[in-house]
């Protein structure tokens, strides 16, 4: 199944990041595709992007709503609420399990070998701080003489810009490279220590700061394809706690928010048979009776969290 | 060690399968929201913005 979840997340990074003219043509992709949002974080201003990242966009209508309002017209983001309500309601934060390039990139960083750390289960609240704060409230409200907003979690924060936008963009065109001052410096300080930290621990970003994961954690006891528990089966071994790569305690939070439908509890720990898939209440897979099997802890798959 | 626990019956002779009623609320209700952007001309002003490279995205503006 870890197989099948990295080449989805392969192929669906690909897939949204078609563009590959770029290095001849020096610059974004321009085309109509570019009205679609990808379900996960992948920016936009990314040479390769072929989708519309849905937080970037939503800050930049909400920044420049009062000049929209002006000219006539109300743009609040409906479409790309609507957008990621729909993949929430869907898939919740399988989205961040399967689908997310940049879920793919911390993933592959934390199979660097390194001694690895868990990460203070408080600081998975930061992320919503991070949506209300920086998405939403920052860039609605807070505008200059001209009444324009700015994208804050682009700006300030955002390190999936840097890494896929950023960077490549300042290498291939250097005019834009007398204009990195302290915003990228502060930036890029803030993606190499993501980078860092993800070898060390799993999905920081995706823990502790990301406003999108924060989105589908919404959805997480209303989604249509989740994992579910059945209590007459579980024994309380804890397998399911030590193979999460988001620190969730499956059998004490069946619904926890952090969930990212990585299947690995149902697929490589639990013994018992206790976890199953199920889609708008109807089970479609759970790992069918095998024969007894080492513990998870002796399968090399532990993860700390 | 996990606790040795001998197998229990397979789950589909007793589980009773219960359909969900909310996901698909909230599908519809996020689809509408959608469609109502998508009527206001939404779409249009977010491909507008994304064809241009974003300065705040790579650090620079
Ligand atoms: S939390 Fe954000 S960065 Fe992480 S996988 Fe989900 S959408 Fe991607
Ligand atoms: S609870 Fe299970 S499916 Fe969810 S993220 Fe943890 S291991 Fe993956
Ligand atoms: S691995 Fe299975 S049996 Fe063990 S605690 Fe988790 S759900 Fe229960």
């Amino acid at each position: 199944m870890e197989t099948i979840r990295r080449w989805v997340q392969v192929l669906s990074t690909l897939l949204v990041n078609g563009y590959w003219e770029f290095p001849v043509t020096r610059t974004i992709y321009q085309g109509p595709l570019k009205v679609l949002c990808s379900p996960g974080l992948n920016c936009y201003s990314c040479p390769a992007a072929t989708t519309s990242c849905p937080i970037g966009a939503l800050q930049q209508l909400l920044a420049g709503v009062r000049h929209t309002i002006d000219s006539g017209q109300l743009y609040i983001g409906l479409y790309i609420v609507g957008f990621m309500g729909v993949m929430g309601g869907v898939l919740g934060r399988a989205v961040c399990g399967w689908l997310c390039p940049f879920g793919l990139i911390q993933d592959l960083l934390y199979k660097i070998p390194s001694r690895k750390f868990g990460i203070p289960s408080v600081l998975r609240y930061l992320k919503y701080g991070f949506l209300a704060f920086f998405v939403i409230l920052l860039p609605l409200l807070v505008v200059d003489h001209m009444g324009s907003g700015q994208t804050w979690f682009c700006k300030y924060v955002c390190p999936a810009g840097t890494l896929t936008a950023g960077i490549p963009m300042l290498l291939m065109q250097p005019g834009l490279r007398q204009a990195a001052g302290l915003l990228f410096l502060n930036k890029l300080f803030i993606m190499v220590m993501f980078m860092i930290w993800a070898v060390y621990a799993s999905r920081p970003f995706c823990r502790t700061t990301c406003p999108l994961g924060a989105f589908y954690a919404l959805f997480a006891k209303v989604k249509l394809v989740r994992l579910r528990l059945d209590h007459s089966r579980c024994t309380n071994c804890k397998a399911c706690h030590q193979v999460c790569p988001m620190g969730v305690k499956f059998n004490e939070s069946p619904d926890d928010a952090e969930c990212i439908t990585c299947l690995a509890c149902m697929d490589k720990a639990c013994e018992f048979d206790a976890i199953s898939l199920e889609i708008g209440g109807v089970p479609v897979g759970g790992r069918a009776s095998r024969p007894v099997a080492a513990p998870a802890r002796e399968t090399g798959n532990r993860v700390n969290r | 060690m996990p606790p040795q626990v001998s197998r229990k019956p397979s789950r589909s002779s007793k589980t009773k399968v219960e359909v969900r009623r909310t996901p698909f609320v909230v599908i519809l209700v996020f689809t509408l929201l959608g469609i109502i952007g998508i009527a206001t001309g939404e779409p249009r002003r977010v491909l507008e913005q994304a064809v241009q490279v974003c300065l705040s995205c790579i650090g620079v503006g």
